[in-house]
């Protein structure tokens, strides 16, 4: 633990905040917490910098050591970033702690020891009884979209079941039961295709299996004793249904502007029995303890109360990213949102903590997350990181508008970074450096970024003569340890400016000749088309 | 150019293959792995080149943040002609066939 250190290194304040991060509670609450070991796993992710120890040492209004400990004494308990008096430390709320195979990971599911993923390259499995060690079983070669665990059959197989509603790949929808054995062996058991039925969302709930099938409502399946579904009834009365969960005896189905709920007491027979608008299109729905959580894209999430029939109180949050989905678990939500990651605390939702698995540059993009027992699941597109939630760990959380950064390379130019903390302690930036001084010039370099707040940062760009590639690094005190220090990659057209239409390919496209010869001159008299493509 | 539309791109470089057309799926560095997953699973037939530091040359839209996808077609002078940030098989078989003739 760092914390004796951690705790001189408040910076000072030298400009003027500009405005409140545009996030929800997430910091409006960071006063008055513990200090101590918050007794997790002990890797204090936060480290001594060069960069850290340039920062002025005046005191801020919110170091760790005025935090107290835990609940009874002062302000733990029950706040912000902190829930029920846990303890607390300084240092990342989530550490990733493994990875599983993934590919193009759209969805994900955890349950008993195993997880699986579904993504272009078909449903991969692995077995993480072990989340630090995750063993990876075997993959199916269905492309799919969406998937559930099914029963445990008797002999130990596990039953899979996986969607795809049919897209440029796979031109036939199809629903598709799998096997895998208690040995990890993968197995297609059952392939339902019918070009006519866009296979969602599916939910096992005992031997039955539903399945949203967009403009053909909901599908309702009984299983035999492999899990091969038969269809026993459809529901009609959505707008392309899509996602769907279970909770208890109730099961919510979302369309494209709202949650229906059912009541399946009698699972081959749900009842409907209400129906409640969400603020812009489902993108997943989630429900636990009460609450049924909704991803609405880049409209952000919403919390229903679902403790009676209906979905009431409606409490709509608007963040960073786009969310795609939502899972919850005990009193967290955490969800997936293009971007980054991100735990709240499932009664106020209020911010916990972030985290971006990948640099600002690698375009990591959330598609899928699983919560069990306060580790998060989250699909990405190269795979599947395993990341353990440590309540009552907090730190600053640097947050940056812009990705990258992309201009004219040959103009002078200038831009307002605004460097936001939507961590609960103080974000010190004690440096912003630049690949290369005379060309990108940052101020301020060296500021401090109360909770909450949003910094702007001027820069400016002078051409060099020979253009290039630049970057700037970003040295804080964020204990995620890809963010700090946070490198921006900075791309411009180099001496020969952009191409726009009208302009013609020089011998830099050389490399195209198919011939392997280099001449760029075999491109000529031919169309060419450049497909610059990535894999998702 | 999101993978998921190469093949639609495959099949309009397939259908002009008499002609001098020549179509490359530029990445920017994947992983040889998942390229070859890629190509296995898709029967993808163009070439897939490894670009040397061109998509960035090209005009990108401002605050579009993310590079891909992106499509440039080039007539037989050798100037750009189209700039895209979607691939519409209807739309780029329609150039093709104009700069073709030309």
């Amino acid at each position: 633990m760092l914390l004796p250190l951690l705790a001189l290194l408040a910076c000072d304040s030298s400009p003027a905040p500009v405005s409140t991060a545009d996030d929800t509670a997430a910091t409006t609450d960071a006063t008055g917490n513990g200090e101590t070991d918050g007794g997790a796993d002990g890797t204090d992710s936060a480290t001594a910098s060069p960069g850290d120890v340039s920062c002025e040492t005046t005191t801020s209004a919110a170091t760790l050591s005025d935090y107290a400990c835990s609940g009874g004494e002062t302000g733990c308990a029950d706040e912000g970033p902190f829930i029920d008096g846990t303890c607390c430390a300084e240092g990342s709320g989530l550490v990733e702690i493994g990875e599983a195979i993934g590919s193009e990971v759209v969805d994900l599911e955890v349950d008993g020891g195993l997880t699986a993923a579904c993504g272009g390259f078909g449903v991969r499995v692995s077995d993480v009884s072990d989340p630090e060690h995750p063993a990876y079983l075997g993959s199916a070669s269905d492309r799919c979209q969406r998937l559930d665990f099914g029963p445990t059959l008797d002999d130990g197989t596990r039953v899979l079941t996986v969607t795809h509603h049919g897209d440029t790949w796979v031109l036939t929808p199809h629903l598709t039961t799998l096997h895998i054995s208690p040995e990890g062996n993968l197995s297609t058991i059952d392939r339902l295709e019918d070009p006519e039925l866009l296979f969602e969302g599916v939910r096992w709930h005992g031997d039955r299996l539903y399945v949203a099938v967009h403009d053909q409502g909901l599908r309702v399946y009984r299983a035999d004793n492999r899990g091969v579904p038969t269809l026993e009834r459809t529901i009609s009365g959505f707008t392309n249904a899509a996602r769907l969960d279970i909770d208890g005896d109730r099961l919510y189905v979302t369309d494209e502007d709202r949650v229906h709920v059912f009541d399946v007491s009698d699972p081959g027979d749900p009842d409907r029995l209400s129906e409640a608008p969400t603020s812009a299109i489902p993108r997943d729905i989630d429900v636990a303890d009460g609450r049924a959580f909704v991803a609405l894209g880049s409209g952000g999430f919403e919390a229903f109360d679902v403790t009676a029939a209906g979905l009431e109180n409606p409490t709509r949050v608007i963040t960073e990213g786009s969310v795609q989905a939502v899972a919850a678990e005990a009193d967290v939500v955490a969800l997936a949102a293009w971007n980054h990651v991100q735990v709240r605390r499932a009664d106020t939702l209020a911010l916990l903590t972030t985290r971006k698995s990948r640099p600002y540059d690698e375009y990591e993009q959330d598609f899928g997350v699983a919560l069990e027992g306060g580790d998060l699941y989250v699909g990405e597109w190269e795979g599947v990181h395993i990341l353990r939630y440590r309540e009552g760990y907090v730190g600053a959380d640097i947050w940056l508008t812009d990705d990258v950064l992309n201009f004219w390379g040959d103009e002078p130019w200038s831009h307002i970074l605004y460097v936001s903390n939507r961590g609960a302690l103080p974000l010190c930036v004690s440096d912003i450096a630049a690949s290369d001084p005379a060309v990108f010039a940052a101020e301020p370099s060296v500021f401090t970024v109360e909770p909450g707040l949003t910094e702007r940062v001027s820069l400016t760009y002078t051409p060099p003569a020979d253009g290039g590639t630049h970057s700037l690094s970003l040295h804080t005190n964020d204990p995620d340890a890809e963010q700090s220090p946070l490198v921006l990659p900075i791309y411009t057209a180099d001496g020969g400016g952009t191409l726009g239409v009208g302009d013609r390919l020089g011998d830099e496209f050389a490399f195209l000749d198919p011939s392997g010869a280099r001449d760029r001159a075999a491109l000529d008299d031919h169309v060419v088309i450049l497909a610059y493509f990535a894999l998702f | 150019m999101c993978g998921l539309e190469l093949p639609d791109l495959d099949a309009l470089a397939r259908e002009y293959r008499d002609e001098p057309l020549l179509v490359f799926a530029i990445h920017g560095g994947e992983p040889a792995e998942q390229l070859e997953d890629f190509v296995a699973q898709t029967g993808l037939t163009l070439p897939l080149v490894r670009d040397e530091g061109t998509l960035y040359q090209f005009d990108y839209p401002s605050g579009t943040g993310y590079p891909y996808p992106r499509d440039v077609i080039v007539g037989r002078d050798g100037t750009v002609r189209s700039i895209k940030n979607s691939f519409n098989p209807d739309e780029a078989r329609e150039l093709v066939e104009s700069l073709l003739a030309e």
